[in-house]
């Protein structure tokens, strides 16, 4: 099942937290929804979820509304705000009223709390629960329907690393079975080795929709490196082979090239290297240079 | 539409029956209504009518608004999109759960006071028992908050009315217009209010009850289906 976001937009007063966003996500892969905190994250997801209504535009899952799904809980499940519990009903009987409002079995309830690793705490108050243990409980809710399509906002807040890279391998095993994951985060290091694709936004605006390699690649910084004691000659030797050629501090950085290429040019015209490697883009720069001049919030000074 | 109403209600009902505070909320009404009908026998379910019920409303309106402290309504409507359907089961289920309570209470009450159980009576409480019920969902859905929604189905009953119902001057026209009033008029129980000069019988009276609690329900219906969870 494919989530579809059509110009979605909302505006709170004069803010338009989220303006035009339209984008899809696919299934069978885990998508990343990437932007600065306040970026609009949260309400796109919310929208998605029929919690806030659209100034305009749709978000739709396989053509149909939220809120026209007969039972949604076994179509979409959702992890907002773990904390958005009673705290004094027990984990399980959390569970139990949700699978009774969506005629769920009831043993779907143990089957995730055993996924999630909550058994021993199923009959704990929710509110004694510890932030992670909560983080699972709302995993467990979001599972509870055993839905195709799968919308985590911050999965990994609050989790230590353990609970971390627990949470990133059920992302890639939930979009192995073949659901559609969407995975909000304002922090691209959680995506980069769980995300096959982006999603980026800020201030509401769609910044970049496509695969995390492509991403990279766009926003530059990637090439290979390569350091010599005849600079100049070799920057001439590159450029007249159509290769282009920037300064990186003391080296110089090849764009869209391959060590071989490089170090065979060199190598015709004899000349020394002392260093010749791939540079990867980091996520993080490729990041911060397409959300630049869109963080909403910034510290002064 | 997924108009599921028999799945909210059982939702409803599970999320009702796993919480301690409504038990002791009814156990509290229970001890004031059997109470007061040890005290006053002659008017056993007087107990009941203007302590027991106002309670009961609190637990009806603490469905909703411990709902929204708490952030969980949020998942209530990701369970069930349609709110008119979560709050028709609120409705449901409150009603059902307060009705009952209040049932059982005038019957106990009867048998402190060592009075003649009066079957018309009983039925007419656990009618003011649910229908109350149904006005308490509307009030939390309405203000959300717990303490305003509490205070307002407290004092309405018992300190707003009896005080307009006996101004000097105004308080025998405003009198029979007064919801609780007529409440007290259909269960044929003696409260603070003067005789007034009734336009319509005791079943006129738990009619017009009735509509003033369909009234803020429905319109909690409205509101709650157009702002943002």
């Amino acid at each position: 099942m494919t989530l579809e976001l059509d110009a979605l937009t909302k505006t709170f007063g004069t803010v338009r937290a989220v303006d035009g966003l339209t984008c899809t996500v696919e299934s069978g892969v885990v998508t990343g929804f990437l932007g600065p905190n306040g970026a609009g994250k949260t309400t796109t997801m919310r929208m998605i979820l029929g919690l806030d209504r659209p100034t305009s535009g749709s978000a739709t899952i396989d053509g149909r509304a939220y809120h026209q799904l007969a039972h949604p809980l076994r179509t979409v499940g959702s992890l907002l705000d773990a904390r958005q519990v009673h705290p004094n009903r027990s984990a399980r009987n959390h569970l139990r009223w949700l699978a009774a409002s969506n005629r769920i079995p009831v043993r779907r309830v143990d089957e995730v709390l055993e996924r999630v690793g909550l058994s021993s705490a199923a009959r704990a108050r929710a509110g004694t629960l510890s932030l992670g243990m909560s983080q699972r409980l709302g995993i467990a809710a979001a599972l509870l329907g055993d839905p195709p399509v799968l919308l985590f906002d911050e999965p990994v807040n609050g989790l230590d690393p353990e609970g971390i890279h627990w949470v990133r391998s059920l992302m890639r095993t939930l979009a192995g079975e073949g659901r559609t994951v969407f995975v909000s985060s304002h922090l691209l290091s959680e995506m980069a080795d769980t995300a096959d694709r982006l999603v980026v936004i800020g201030r509401g605006r769609l910044i970049a929709s496509m695969s995390v390699a492509d991403f990279l690649s766009r926003s530059g910084g990637g090439g290979v490196r390569v350091r010599s004691p005849q600079a100049a000659a070799l920057r001439a030797a590159l450029t007249a082979e159509g290769m282009t050629v920037v300064d990186d501090d003391d080296a110089l950085l090849v764009r869209q090239s391959s060590t071989e290429a490089v170090g065979e040019i060199a190598a015709r015209h004899g000349l020394v290297l002392h260093e010749l490697r791939l540079q990867q883009a980091s996520l993080e720069q490729a990041y911060l240079s397409s959300t630049d001049d869109s963080v909403t919030y910034r510290a002064g000074g | 539409m997924s108009a599921s109403l028999p799945a909210a209600v059982a939702a409803e009902r599970v999320k009702l029956t796993t919480l301690r505070s409504p038990l002791w909320s009814v156990a509290v009404a229970a001890v004031l209504s059997v109470g007061l009908a040890a005290l006053q026998p002659r008017s056993a379910v007087l107990g009941v009518a203007v302590l027991g019920v106002p309670v009961l409303m609190v637990v009806a309106v603490l469905t909703v608004t411990g709902e929204y402290r708490t952030g969980m309504i949020a998942t209530t409507f990701l369970a069930t999109p349609a709110r008119f359907v979560v709050l028709c089961a609120k409705a449901v289920v409150a009603g059902l759960f307060c009705g009952l309570s209040a049932v059982l209470m005038a019957v106990a009450a009867y048998l402190v006071a060592r009075e003649p159980l009066d079957g018309r009576t009983v039925a007419a409480v656990g009618v003011y028992g649910a229908s109350a019920a149904v006005l308490g969902v509307g009030v939390g859905a309405l203000l959300r908050h717990s303490a305003g929604a509490v205070s307002v189905v407290l004092l309405w009953p018992l300190l707003v009315e009896p005080v307009l119902g006996n101004l000097p001057e105004r308080g025998a026209q405003i009198g029979p217009y007064l919801p609780f009033a007529n409440m007290f008029r259909f269960l044929d129980v003696t409260w603070l209010f003067p005789a007034y000069d009734w336009h319509w019988g005791p079943v006129g009276a738990l009619a017009y009850f009735a509509v003033v609690a369909a009234g803020v329900f429905g319109a909690a219906v409205l509101v709650v289906a157009r702002r943002d969870a």
